[in-house]
């Protein structure tokens, strides 16, 4: 039987890793691997907000669809407790067994135009996680269903309508009802707001924010906007190449970033004030590593302004420096970095 | 400001595109004015028009789009030529499009042909527009390469579209933007693509090189971190029309439109406690057939005044020397109705 150590933990993911086959030729032969997700643990804590960042290709997305086992892991685990108090081992579970759980684990998708079927009506989305999980009787589908808009902050008159009705925000909301319906524990978000705009953004935040209050959720929240983020994360774990590079309590992050590749991100972020324009600019150079052919030794090391001979030979690992800090740098404790906010 | 030394201006130019459903009025009474040298920045939701706007001032507008009304002066050694009314396909214009003014596009994935190597479309262009035999445009595209660090030009210049990274793609753009040393350069979007790390070099370099070849800068972007971090001017643009322009510190520091206001206190802030809830603009954008009357912020404005804003539309008027904003706040309802 599988442990999860802490009982403040809802889910505890050990040495997550996936690779994807690369095939070529005419048999189709795995010529190689693309490393996603390269031996990445991290926690959840009952009722938190874990903001998952990093750039494009790092792995952030397939992390996350892991967790929800939409993609089968290469190896490692993810030890989930269940509402009625058992742990399992999520990676370990067939797909019939996995069944049951998938309702306490739900996602909130990037673009709310393709994930809503355009033929379907607000009543049959929203509804359909209901109707999967043994709600057959129509008349208390219908009150769930206006129960959920209403809690998403849209009208229950409206599930009538088909999704072209709606705006890029009130999508959302669709979707998050939708996420919403089976009570979930955890929700798993990847990228909830970066397609809306910036008027619009922030009254989803908001959103997720009450829902969070009010329903007792525990968010992954997958985002490359760092300011989001910021505004929404307990804590923050930073991802570089399908490594697992940095965690810590989002504030401390911010203030004093431990890995160099945090730091560059954070300073990278354009800060919308002319006052505070930055006179000196440190930004990296180079580009982000091949994952399916990354360097020797620290993936970072190739653009990293600290580097040692040591960072191009051994792979650093991730350990708790302090605390609830983990950093993967083999100069974490002697290197002092620059974060943004005071 | 004096009339000499505006490089382009803009005064109340209209875009439409006329469809079976009816007009949609992309822009719709839009002014502003660039000095050499300078960087504007226009900002403004989807929808807003905004780039719109970088493409009318270069008529390359997709069909049926057409300017309806209104002047582009654009003022160099002496000429001022108005491209709005000149022919999109005459021979002024295209000698002044990619020569005088260039565009960066969005989307550097779907701006190059897949089918030409990066190197020949660029030596292409440099060969239409300046006195360069194929073999000297060779030359001259290596080094622009360098100029905006793409490394190993020599081989690089071979390379197709898909074989350079986003950020790679987004500099071979650029490079082939300034390949005619440009007066204006217009960037649509240019970072958005981009992850924060390549947008901050993306930044720099375009900033580097303005500074360089003494270009001015036209930024279209829906990012205000951008804008504050490289814009001198700012025009934010809500639905077709400009909401308020100004420089950039009083746009962020003492914004006069009730839209502004609202836009800056939307986004996130690095230095706002966790778990705070953001102040966000009610409602969202309407659809471009059915825009509200008077002032068309009205339904989603804090400061709306009943049967004033519902039913006038304000004027975008000046300020002060600097500053201009469209709003029945700051200028008088009673003056405009007559």
């Amino acid at each position: 039987m599988t442990q999860i150590d802490d009982q403040n933990n809802i889910l505890e993911v050990n040495n997550l890793t996936k690779f994807f086959p690369i095939k070529s030729g005419f048999f189709k032969r795995v010529v190689g691997h693309v490393r996603a997700v390269d031996d990445v643990s991290f926690t959840l804590k009952q009722g938190e907000t874990l903001g998952l960042v990093g750039e494009s290709g790092c792995g952030k997305t397939t992390a996350s669809r892991c967790v929800l086992r939409a993609i089968d892991p290469t190896s490692g685990q993810i030890n989930f407790t269940t509402s009625n108090g058992n742990n399992v081992d999520m990676a370990a579970l067939s797909n019939r067994e996995i069944r049951p759980i998938r309702k306490e684990i739900q996602m909130i998708f990037q673009d709310p135009f393709s994930s809503l079927n355009a033929r379907m009506t607000l009543l049959d989305i929203v509804g359909e996680p209901l109707l999967v999980n043994g709600m057959k009787n129509r008349e208390e589908r219908l009150e769930r269903v206006s129960e959920l808009l209403t809690l998403v902050g849209l009208r229950p008159e409206y599930m009538q309508r088909y999704p072209h009705a709606f705006s890029g925000g009130e999508r959302q909301r669709i979707g998050i009802a939708r996420a919403l319906a089976l009570n979930p524990r955890v929700v798993v978000a990847d990228e909830p707001v970066s397609a809306l705009d910036v008027s619009v953004q922030a009254q989803v935040i908001n959103l997720l924010m009450d829902l969070q209050e009010q329903l007792k959720l525990t968010y992954l929240f997958v985002a490359h906007d760092l300011s989001v983020v910021k505004q929404i994360s307990d804590r923050v774990a930073v991802m570089y190449v399908g490594k697992m590079v940095e965690i810590a309590d989002t504030n401390k992050l911010f203030e004093k970033p431990l890995h160099p590749y945090t730091e560059a991100l954070l300073n990278a972020v354009p800060v919308p004030d002319p006052r505070q324009r930055k006179t000196e600019k440190k930004h990296l150079s180079g580009e982000v590593a091949n994952p399916a052919n990354p360097p020797q030794g620290c993936y970072f090391n190739p653009r990293c302004p600290y580097v040692q001979d040591i960072c191009k030979t051994t792979k650093p690992t991730l350990e708790e420096v302090k605390p609830g800090r983990f950093v993967s740098c083999h100069r974490a404790k002697e290197l002092d970095l620059s974060g943004i906010i005071k | 400001m004096n009339d000499k030394e505006k490089l382009l201006s803009v005064e109340d130019l209209k875009i439409h595109f006329p469809t079976d459903e009816g007009i949609v009025k992309a822009v719709d009474g839009v002014s502003f004015d660039l000095e050499a040298g300078k960087t504007l920045g226009i900002v403004g939701e989807s929808g807003c028009g905004k780039s719109t706007v970088g493409k009318g001032i270069l008529n390359i507008l997709e069909r049926p789009g057409k300017i309806a009304g209104g002047n582009i002066f654009w003022n160099t050694d002496g000429n001022n030529v108005d491209l709005a009314s000149i022919p999109p396909d005459s021979s002024t214009m295209r000698a002044i499009r990619g020569r005088e003014i260039a565009l960066v596009f969005q989307e550097p994935m779907t701006s190059f042909s897949p089918v030409h190597s990066v190197g020949n479309q660029i030596i292409e262009m440099i060969m239409l527009h300046k006195d360069m035999n194929k073999k000297e445009a060779k030359e001259w595209a290596m080094e622009l390469f360098n100029m905006v660090g793409i490394p190993n030009a020599s081989t690089r210049i071979k390379d197709y579209a898909h074989q350079f990274s986003g950020g790679l793609r987004q500099r071979a753009m650029i490079a082939m933007a300034i390949s005619c040393e440009p007066k204006l350069l217009i960037a649509d979007e240019p970072t958005t693509a981009l992850d924060v790390t390549t947008q901050a070099q993306i930044l720099d370099l375009l900033q580097e090189l303005q500074e360089k070849h003494k270009m001015a800068m036209i930024l279209i972007t829906h990012n205000l971190g951008v804008v504050a971090e490289v814009c001198d001017d700012v025009a934010v643009m809500y639905l077709g029309r400009g909401a308020e322009q100004g420089p950039v510190d009083s746009i962020f520091h003492d914004s006069k439109h009730p839209y502004t206001k609202g836009l800056l206190e939307s986004i996130p802030s690095i230095n706002s406690a966790q778990g705070e809830r953001l102040k966000s603009i009610v409602g969202s954008i309407p659809p471009p057939f059915n825009r509200p009357k008077g002032c068309t912020f009205h339904p989603r404005c804090p400061s709306f005044i009943k049967d004033v804003c519902d039913k006038h539309t304000p004027q975008y008027l000046p300020l002060n020397d600097v500053q201009r904003v469209s709003c029945f706040l700051h200028h008088d309802p009673k003056k405009e109705v007559e």
